[in-house]
Formats: structure tokens, C-alpha cells, sequence
């Protein structure tokens, strides 16, 4: 089969990757062209607080008078962009650690290993909370540390995936023409056990999002940004006579983190020969 | 036995020295002066400062300091609350009941109710209602947890009547006995049913990869060849062997359930360590925060570590590797 025809055969049976796609691309043009979308400035207040759902604000407005419709299109940047970058941190340390650990083996690989399960079994969102309190809640401070502490899931894939590479004859044969270990490592091992990796650092996309609207609840959001997380914040003083200020945003939420868990389980199924590519 | 047993209470302890030392570098990484970060103020008293100095030996070298910090520590000494004027322990104890009651009642009642779906949907897989269940389980694995229970509380306030959308007694009635009872279990509905619903598909999808897994093993092609009946070899061998994985969750999701319980607390106003940590933020009060975070990282150590020995106990393939 061609290229394109193998891949459509693969969308057309794969209906979460499929929609996931579809639904994430149309995202990112909204996030791209976000200015021109807005009905107005995110950020300008005006007179007309908490108003209804109506001709001129399509989604209301909060409490301080901004358009909730406009502050949603703004936030979809700020949830793209700490998703993405807190997982891609996420994936190249979980990547490195498992590797190596599950390429080199014996005493490094078992401390290593130890290292993953102690830090699987810590808790992860109240760690980012107070180190987010304690060094300031910019954006930057929580992409990196969500994905400073979100990785020992992505190391412990790699690991698996590393450890049964290190024993394939291809693996043997660079071994034996005297090419070094880390070329090894990042030639043959990573490029061959990447897949899985993939597919949870998808998910964790969705898993870093739901962290950021966390903290952001908690009033530890990034005060020079619009962020859903902080609409729910906001909203829940007047959950009774302004519900659309959070009921939206949550929505918002829900529909992004949806996608990356759409698009990662697609990925999984499409990887799977068991079940043909189909989900 | 003996030596997994061994090995998980190690691996258990372990992770807790992890958790200390961690929070002993976040208070001397921290912006500022560990004085400030271990009196929870941006304006210490000189006299606190000296304090402070004498009781963790901030005028000694790094190591001499963690020694006389998990010291204070070992005494169950976790420092003083800025905002309360208490000391951090006595907070935490008495919000751990309230704060347990919420987080363990929903983690069980989302292992039994998630396990059950899955084993409706898997028996049935590429049905209607295994399409629908899955398709709905997707939302909820995907929504903030804050979020749903404030739409809870919109509906309840709103239009249905009949519970309470906030705190865990009346206060205006002072119950005593079993009303008193009724009362707090009134109140536990939507916070409990919230959390419930939210960590319900992280169970059903464990069980159901779990039983597609078990489903491809060679044991069962076996039984099929010799004419075994496919409702025997699910009930008898794909269960058994399916619902193993499901304990091992129940005690890793344990850390995000009492995480998910923090948030709604704060939404629901149960009065619990996740409302009180909401305070402590706002007053950036760090003793108390990073008191909260060792006791959770010590709870869930602990139960991760029973729930693995329990594991051990019902599957001899885990614990004679």
C-alpha cells in the first residue's frame, strides 16, 4: 500500500485517533488565529458584570466584566502550550532514564528502577503544589514542574521496551562491529521503543492540563494569564448567579483533555497487533 | 514470603526518607531564608528567627541540620502553623478523619462499581451498551473533578433540594446518635459521589485491558480447544486472573484519589485537610503545606505497601519471583 492510502485505511478504522485528529487540529487553529476569534480583549473589563448568556456576549460575562467567550479562546493557548511542553519534558527524561536503565542492566538498572517506583509512589500533584507556592506560580515554574515530576510513568515503558531490545540481534550485531553504548542507545534503542512512550506522553498532555486547572483552583495560577483553571476559580464565588463563568470553562477542559486521551489511546490501539488497529 | 514482604516495607520507608529529603531541600532552595519558609512568614520576629536558628541548627553545616530536622520530625514535631498559631500536627490529625472518611469511602465504592461495569462491558464487547459505557467513562476520565462537583452544586441548590451542598454537619441542628450519623452521611452524597464517578473509569479500563489481556493468553486457547464453554472459562479462569491488576491500582490511584479529595473538599466545604490547605496557600503558610505533604507521601506509602502485600498474599506468582 501507498503512503496516503495506508493512512487513511488507518483513520477509517482507528475512530479515536480519527476524531481525536480532527478534533485536536481544529484546537490549535483556534489557539494559532485566537486574536482574530475574539469578540474582545480577553482582558478588557467593562461595566456589564455578570451578564447572562446573550446577543453580545455569547457566553456571558464575569464578574469583572470581561467576555467569557473571549477569555475561553485566549485560554486555549495557555492549556496547549503547558500541556505540551510539561509532557515533552515528561518524554525526553522518562526516555533517557529508561533507556539507560533498561539498556545497561544489572546494579545501575535495579537502583534506577528503585528510583521509579519510589517516585511512582509519591504524591505527585501535592509535590508540584508547594513547589509552586514556594517559587511562584509563573507558567514557566508549571511546565517544568509538572514535567519534572511527571516522568517515572514514561521511564518505566522505555525501561520495558529497552530491556527486550537489548537482546534482539541487531542490537547484538552493533555490539559486536564496536559501536559505543550511547550510540546504541540512541540509534537503535530509542528509535525502536519509542512508540509506547508516544502514546503515554499523549495522555500525559491531558494529565498536565488537568494539573494546571488544578493549581489554577487553587489560586496558584499564573496571575498575568487567562487560564480555564482560574475561570473555575473565579466562578465558584458566584456558581449560583453567574454559572456560565465555570460551567464553560470546565467544559473547555473536558473537551482538550478528551482529545490527547483519544488521540493516546488511538495510538495504543494502532500500535496493538492484536487488535489490528482498530478502536 | 519473607523476603518481598521484607523488600516492600523497605521500598516503603524508602520513599518516605524520599519525601523527607525533598521537602528539607525545598526549604533551603526556596527564595529567601529557610527562617522565612519554616515560619510560614515573610517577617519572622527576631526573636523566632533565633528560635528557629536553635531548633534546627541553621548555623550548622547542611548535614548537622537534616540530622536535628528529622529529629524534630521523629518527635512528631512538624513545625507551627503561621496561620492558626497551632502546632502543624495536632491541624493534620484533626482534619485526617474527615479528610479518610471522603477519600476512602469514594476509593472503594469506585473499585467495586468500576470493576462491575467493566465486567458487564467486557462479557458484552462491541455492544451497544459497551459502546455507550465506554463512551461515557471517556467524559468522566476526563473532567476536572472541582468541576463536577460545582455543577452538582448548581443542580442541587438549584433544583433538586434534598441535599446538602456544603460542610459535613448542620450546623444549625446539633444531632446527637444515630441522627448525627444520618446527618454526616447525608452530607457525603454529592463529595463522595462526585469523587466516585470521576475515578470510576480508571477501573473499568483497567479491568477491562485486563480481561482482553487474559483473554489472548495460551491457558485459554487451551481450554477452548478442549471444548471448554466460553461463559465456564470466563467465570471460572479470565476472571480470577483479570482482577489482579485492579488491587495494584487501588493502591497507586489511592494517591490521586486523596488528591482529587483535596479539590473537593475546598469545593464542598467538607471540613478536611484539602480546605485547610486551601488557607494555608493563600497565606502562603509553608510549615503546614509541606506538613501536609509528608503525611500524605507516609499515608500513601503505607497503603500502597499493604495493598501490595495483600496482592502478594492472593497471587504466589508475585511473591516466589
Amino acid at each position: 500500500m501507498t503512503g496516503i492510502k495506508k493512512y487513511s485505511r488507518i483513520f477509517k478504522e482507528n475512530r479515536a485517533l480519527k476524531y481525536g485528529c480532527i478534533l485536536l487540529l481544529l484546537v490549535v487553529l483556534i489557539a494559532i488565529f485566537a486574536p482574530f476569534l475574539e469578540t474582545y480583549g480577553p482582558k478588557q473589563l467593562s461595566s456589564d458584570t455578570l451578564m447572562a448568556p446573550c446577543k453580545e456576549h455569547w457566553l456571558g460575562t464575569d464578574d469583572l466584566g470581561r467576555d467569557v467567550y473571549s477569555m475561553l479562546i485566549e485560554g486555549s493557548r495557555v492549556s496547549l502550550t503547558v500541556g505540551i511542553i510539561a509532557a515533552a519534558i515528561t518524554g525526553v527524561i522518562g526516555v533517557l532514564f529508561g533507556a539507560i536503565a533498561g539498556y545497561f542492566g544489572g546494579a545501575a538498572d535495579k537502583i534506577m528502577n528503585e528510583v521509579i517506583n519510589i517516585f511512582m509512589m509519591l504524591p505527585t500533584f501535592f509535590l508540584v503544589l508547594i513547589i509552586i507556592a514556594l517559587f511562584g506560580s509563573s507558567m514557566l515554574n508549571v511546565m517544568i514542574v509538572i514535567g519534572l515530576t511527571s516522568w517515572p510513568s514514561n521511564a518505566r515503558l522505555m525501561r520495558a521496551q529497552a530491556m527486550s531490545l537489548r537482546e534482539r540481534t541487531f542490537v547484538k550485531s552493533a555490539e559486536a562491529i564496536g559501536e559505543s553504548r550511547t550510540a546504541i542507545i540512541l540509534r537503535y534503542i530509542i528509535p525502536n521503543g519509542i512508540f509506547p512512550v508516544i502514546a503515554n506522553t499523549t495522555m500525559n498532555i491531558g494529565g498536565a492540563i488537568l494539573t494546571e486547572a488544578s493549581l489554577s483552583f487553587l489560586g496558584l495560577g499564573d496571575p498575568n494569564v487567562v487560564s480555564w483553571g482560574q475561570m473555575i476559580n473565579q466562578g465558584r464565588g458566584y456558581i449560583l448567579n453567574g454559572w456560565w463563568v465555570a460551567a464553560f470553562a470546565g467544559l473547555a477542559i473536558l473537551l482538550i483533555v478528551l482529545i490527547f486521551y483519544l488521540i493516546g489511546d488511538g495510538i495504543t490501539a494502532w500500535m496493538n497487533p492484536k487488535t489490528g488497529g482498530k478502536h | 514470603m519473607r523476603r518481598y514482604v521484607t523488600k516492600r516495607i523497605l521500598l516503603a520507608l524508602l520513599t518516605v526518607a524520599v519525601a523527607l529529603v525533598i521537602n528539607f531541600l525545598l526549604i533551603h532552595l526556596a527564595p529567601g531564608d529557610p527562617t522565612k519558609v519554616l515560619a510560614g512568614s515573610g517577617h519572622p520576629s527576631p526573636e523566632m528567627e533565633a528560635a528557629l536558628t536553635v531548633k534546627y541548627g541553621l548555623d550548622k553545616p547542611l548535614y548537622v541540620q537534616f540530622i536535628s530536622y528529622v529529629k524534630n520530625l521523629l518527635k512528631g514535631d512538624m513545625g507551627n502553623s503561621y496561620v492558626y498559631n497551632q502546632p502543624v500536627t495536632k491541624l493534620i490529625l484533626d482534619r485526617f478523619g474527615p479528610s479518610s472518611l471522603l477519600a476512602l469511602t469514594s476509593a472503594i465504592l469506585a473499585a467495586v462499581l468500576g470493576t462491575l461495569l467493566g465486567l458487564v462491558t467486557s462479557t458484552r464487547q462491541g455492544s451497544r451498551l459497551d459502546y455507550i459505557i465506554n463512551a461515557v467513562s471517556y467524559f468522566f476520565y476526563s473532567m476536572p473533578s472541582f468541576w463536577l462537583g460545582m455543577m452538582a452544586i448548581l443542580l442541587f441548590s438549584t433544583a433538586l433540594h434534598f441535599l446538602p451542598t456544603s460542610g459535613m454537619v448542620s450546623l444549625r441542628a446539633s444531632y446527637t446518635g444515630m441522627a448525627h450519623v444520618l446527618d454526616i452521611l447525608k452530607h457525603m452524597v454529592l463529595p463522595v459521589g462526585t469523587l466516585t464517578i470521576i475515578e470510576i473509569p480508571v477501573y473499568l479500563r483497567i479491568f477491562r485491558t485486563s480481561v482482553s489481556q487474559t483473554m489472548t493468553e495460551d491457558f485459554i486457547n487451551t481450554f477452548r480447544a478442549v471444548g471448554m464453554d466460553e461463559k465456564t472459562i470466563f467465570r471460572r479462569y479470565v476472571l480470577k486472573n483479570s482482577i489482579l491488576p485492579t488491587i495494584t491500582v487501588f493502591g497507586i490511584n489511592l494517591a490521586y484519589t486523596v488528591m482529587g479529595a483535596a479539590l473537593i473538599e475546598v469545593v464542598f466545604a467538607w471540613p478536611g485537610i484539602g480546605r485547610m490547605m486551601l488557607d494555608a496557600i493563600g497565606k502562603r503558610d509553608y510549615p503546614l503545606l509541606m506538613g501536609i505533604y509528608l503525611v500524605l507521601s507516609i499515608s500513601v506509602a503505607v497503603i500502597t505497601m499493604l495493598t501490595d502485600l495483600v496482592y502478594a498474599a492472593v497471587d504466589p506468582r508475585i511473591r516466589y519471583k
